[in-house]
C-alpha cells in the first residue's frame, strides 16, 4: 500500500504504533475531526504500518446502506485463512440448518444466509441473535494465534443498528480479547463514556495541522518549491489561511510549481 | 503576471476571504483551472454520485450507460469514445488531491470537495446538474436493484434529477420498506436525501417526505428532541404544499411521539386531532390507528375501561381492512389489559392470539419475544 504524505499528527501516529504492541492493554483506539482533517490520511498512513504478520481488517462504514450482515461478511471475506468454526455452527443453527448443510464458508459466510440468521423465525429476538452471532464471532477471534487489527472509518456515516452494535457489543467484546486491536475514525465516534470498554480505549481529537514546519517535509517530499522570496512565511500564511486544514492545505501544496 | 505572482495573488486573497465556503471555492477554482478541460468537466461529473468508478464516471461524461458492455469493441476504439475520458486523463483526474481511493475499490470525491462542487454546480448550472443526476440514475437502475446499495442509488439520483412520478416510486418504495420492518433500508435512502435538503436542492414536496421519514426513524430509533424536530418541519411544508394525507399522518406522528415521551394530554390531543381528519378522506387505517393510539393514552394511565373500548373499537376496522400488525397490537394490549386486571385466562388466550399473528406477519421487532413470554408467563397462573 501507497504511504501517505503525512504531516505532523505525531502523537496520533505514536498512539497507533502503541495499539500494534503484544501487550498494550488500550485495545481501542478512536480518531474525531471534522471532514478534510485528515483522518484517512492517518488511517492510509496507519495501515502502511501494520506488520505483515498481523490480520488485517479495513471496513468503511461510509453509505448507511451497510448491514450488520453484509459487516460480518466483510470481515469474514478478509480473514479467509481463518477457520470461522463457532460463527458456522451459529449461523446454522439461528438459520435452522444443520452444519453439514451448510459445510463450507461459501454456504454459511455469504451475506444472505447471515442475514437469514440473523431474521429468522423462531422465537428469538433479532437483538438475541445479533448477540449470538457476535459471541460466536469473537470466540473464533480469541482462538486465532496471530494478532488482528480492525480499522473503521466514517463511523458517523454507519446506519442507527449498526452505530448502536459497534458502540456496544462490538467494542465490549473487543475489550476483552487480547489478540484484537481496533481502530474507529469519523465525524463522530463511540462514546467513551460506556463502562464496559472505556477503560482500555484511548480518544484523540483531530484539530488540524497549523504550523508551517509541519508541512515542509510534505512540500520536499512532493518535490515543490514554495514560489516566494519568503517561503515558510508564505507557507505559514497558508496554513492560518485554512486554519489548518489538511485537505486543503495538501491540496495548495500539490498545485505548487514543482522544483526545477 | 509570472507564475509566482498567481500565488502570492491567490495567498492575499484568501487571506481577505470571510468565510469557509468563500476559501474553498478560491481553492477549488484554483485547482480546476490548472486542469485541461475535459478533466474539469470530469471532476463535475465526480461529485455527482457519493462513489464512481470508471465506467459510471464514463455515463455521466458521455450520456452513454454501460459503455463498456462490448469490450471487443472498446479495444477496437479508443477508450475515450466509452470513458468520455483517456487513460493519461483518468489517471490525473485520480491525481487531484480531493479523490479518495476507497478501500473496496472506486473512488469518490472528497466530502467537503463534493459539498462544495454540488453547491456551485446547483447554483450556475442547474438543468447541467439535474442532467447529470438523470444519467447516473439511469445508470444505477441497470444495475442489480436487488442490492441495496443500488436500489438507493437510482431513487436518490431520481430523486434529485427531479423526474417525473418520482414522489409516487419515493412514497411506494419508503411505505413498503417500512411496513415489512426494513428501517435500515429507509435509513440508507432518507440519510443521503437529508443532506440535500439541507443544501435546499429538493422541492418542497419531497422535503416534507424526507422529513417525516426522518423524525418517524428518529422516534423509532428513540431521538425524540430529534424526531418532534423533524415531524413539525414535514407538518409545516405539507400544509405549505396543501398535502392532506401528509399533514394527517404526520400529526398521528407526533402522537406516537408524544405518547414514546409520556406526554400524555398532547398524545391523546393530536390523536384526537388526526382522527376526524382521517375519517373525512376516508382512511380506515388512519382512523384505526388514531382510535388504538387512544386506547394506548388510557391504558398508559391505567384507565382500563376505556381502554378496552378503544381497542375493541379500532379491532373491527383492523380486521375489514386487513391490517395484521394492527390486529396482533389490539389483542396484545387486550391481553395486557386482562393480565392488569388478574384475568389470566383470558390474557393468555389473547397473548396467544397475537402471537400467532406476529408469526404470520414475520414482525422484526421485540414484540414476538415480548408476547411469548407473557405467553409462557400467563400459562403458568391459569
Amino acid at each position: 500500500m501507497m504511504t501517505e504524505n503525512i504531516a505532523n499528527y505525531q502523537a496520533e501516529r505514536h498512539a497507533f504504533r502503541e495499539l500494534l504492541q503484544p501487550g498494550c492493554d488500550r485495545r481501542i483506539l478512536l480518531f474525531e475531526g471534522k471532514s478534510g482533517n485528515g483522518k484517512s490520511t492517518l488511517l492510509n498512513h496507519c495501515r502502511a504500518h501494520i506488520p505483515k504478520e498481523s490480520h488485517h481488517v479495513p471496513l468503511d462504514l461510509r453509505g448507511t446502506s451497510l448491514s450488520l450482515a453484509g459487516l460480518f461478511f466483510k470481515m469474514i471475506r478478509q480473514l479467509k485463512t481463518e477457520k470461522f468454526q463457532y460463527f458456522a455452527d451459529k449461523v446454522a443453527e439461528l438459520s435452522g440448518r444443520s452444519a453439514v448443510e451448510l459445510k463450507n464458508a461459501a454456504l454459511w459466510g455469504n451475506e444472505n444466509q447471515i442475514n437469514v440468521a440473523l431474521q429468522g423465525g423462531g422465537n428469538l429476538s433479532r437483538e438475541e441473535r445479533l448477540a449470538a452471532l457476535t459471541h460466536a464471532w469473537f470466540s473464533d477471534m480469541q482462538a486465532m494465534q496471530r494478532h488482528c487489527v480492525v480499522i473503521m472509518d466514517t463511523f458517523e456515516q454507519a446506519n442507527n443498528e449498526m452505530k448502536e452494535w459497534v458502540s456496544g457489543e462490538f467494542l465490549t467484546e473487543v475489550a476483552n480479547s487480547e489478540n484484537l486491536r481496533v481502530t474507529v475514525a469519523g465525524q463522530s465516534v463511540p462514546d467513551v463514556s460506556r463502562i464496559e470498554w472505556s477503560y482500555c480505549c484511548q480518544k484523540w481529537i483531530l484539530d488540524g495541522v497549523r504550523e508551517a514546519k509541519h508541512w515542509l517535509p510534505v512540500v520536499e517530499t512532493l518535490g515543490k518549491t514554495i514560489p516566494s522570496v519568503e517561503p515558510f512565511g508564505f507557507l505559514q500564511g497558508i496554513c492560518s489561511a485554512f486554519e489548518g486544514d489538511p485537505a486543503k492545505i495538501i491540496d495548495f501544496i500539490k498545485k505548487l510549481p514543482a522544483k526545477s | 503576471m509570472t507564475d509566482y505572482s498567481i500565488y502570492a495573488d491567490l495567498l492575499a486573497r484568501l487571506q481577505a476571504a470571510t468565510s469557509e465556503e468563500e476559501k474553498g471555492w478560491m481553492l477549488m477554482e484554483f485547482s480546476l483551472n490548472q486542469l485541461p478541460p475535459t478533466v474539469r468537466e470530469a471532476v463535475w461529473a465526480a461529485a455527482i454520485p457519493h462513489q464512481f468508478d470508471r465506467e459510471l464516471l464514463g455515463t455521466l461524461l458521455t450520456g452513454h450507460p454501460k459503455p463498456s458492455r462490448d469490450f471487443k469493441q472498446a479495444k477496437k476504439k479508443s477508450k475515450k469514445h466509452f470513458y468520455g475520458l483517456s487513460d493519461d486523463e483518468f489517471n490525473l483526474l485520480l491525481q487531484q488531491s480531493y479523490l479518495e481511493h476507497l478501500w473496496d475499490g472506486g473512488y469518490a470525491v472528497h466530502e467537503s470537495t463534493r459539498k462544495l462542487l454540488l453547491a456551485k454546480l446547483y447554483q450556475d448550472d442547474p438543468q447541467r446538474y439535474y442532467e447529470l443526476n438523470r444519467r447516473a440514475a439511469n445508470y444505477c437502475e441497470q444495475q442489480n436493484q436487488e442490492e441495496l446499495r443500488w436500489r438507493v442509488a437510482t431513487l436518490y439520483h431520481q430523486v434529485l434529477a427531479n423526474l417525473d412520478g418520482v414522489t409516487d416510486k419515493f412514497n411506494s418504495q419508503t411505505v413498503d420498506w417500512w411496513n415489512n420492518f426494513q428501517w435500515n433500508k429507509l435509513e440508507a435512502l432518507i440519510f443521503p436525501l437529508l443532506e440535500e435538503v439541507k443544501a435546499q436542492r429538493l422541492k418542497m414536496q419531497i422535503t416534507a417526505r424526507i422529513y417525516f421519514w426522518q423524525g418517524v426513524l428518529d422516534t423509532f430509533y428513540s431521538h425524540p428532541f430529534l424526531a418532534k424536530e423533524y415531524l413539525k418541519q414535514a407538518l409545516l411544508l405539507y400544509q405549505q404544499v396543501g398535502d392532506n394525507l401528509g399533514k394527517i399522518n404526520c400529526i398521528k406522528s407526533l402522537g406516537d411521539l408524544h405518547l414514546s415521551l409520556s406526554e400524555f394530554e398532547a398524545a391523546s390531543e393530536a390523536y384526537q386531532q388526526a382522527l376526524p381528519l382521517y375519517q373525512q378522506i376516508g382512511s380506515k387505517l388512519g382512523t384505526a390507528n388514531c382510535i388504538r393510539g387512544l386506547g394506548d393514552v388510557s391504558l398508559s394511565l391505567s384507565e382500563f375501561e376505556t381502554a378496552r373500548g378503544s381497542y375493541q373499537q379500532a379491532l373491527p376496522l383492523y380486521k375489514q381492512i386487513g391490517a395484521k400488525l394492527g390486529e396482533a397490537n389490539c389483542i396484545r394490549r387486550l391481553g395486557d389489559i386482562h393480565l392488569s386486571l388478574s384475568e389470566f385466562k383470558a390474557a393468555h388466550e389473547a397473548y396467544q392470539q397475537a402471537l400467532l399473528l406476529y408469526q404470520q406477519i414475520g414482525d422484526k421487532t421485540d414484540k414476538i419475544n415480548d408476547i411469548s413470554n407473557l405467553y409462557k408467563m400467563t400459562s403458568k397462573t391459569i
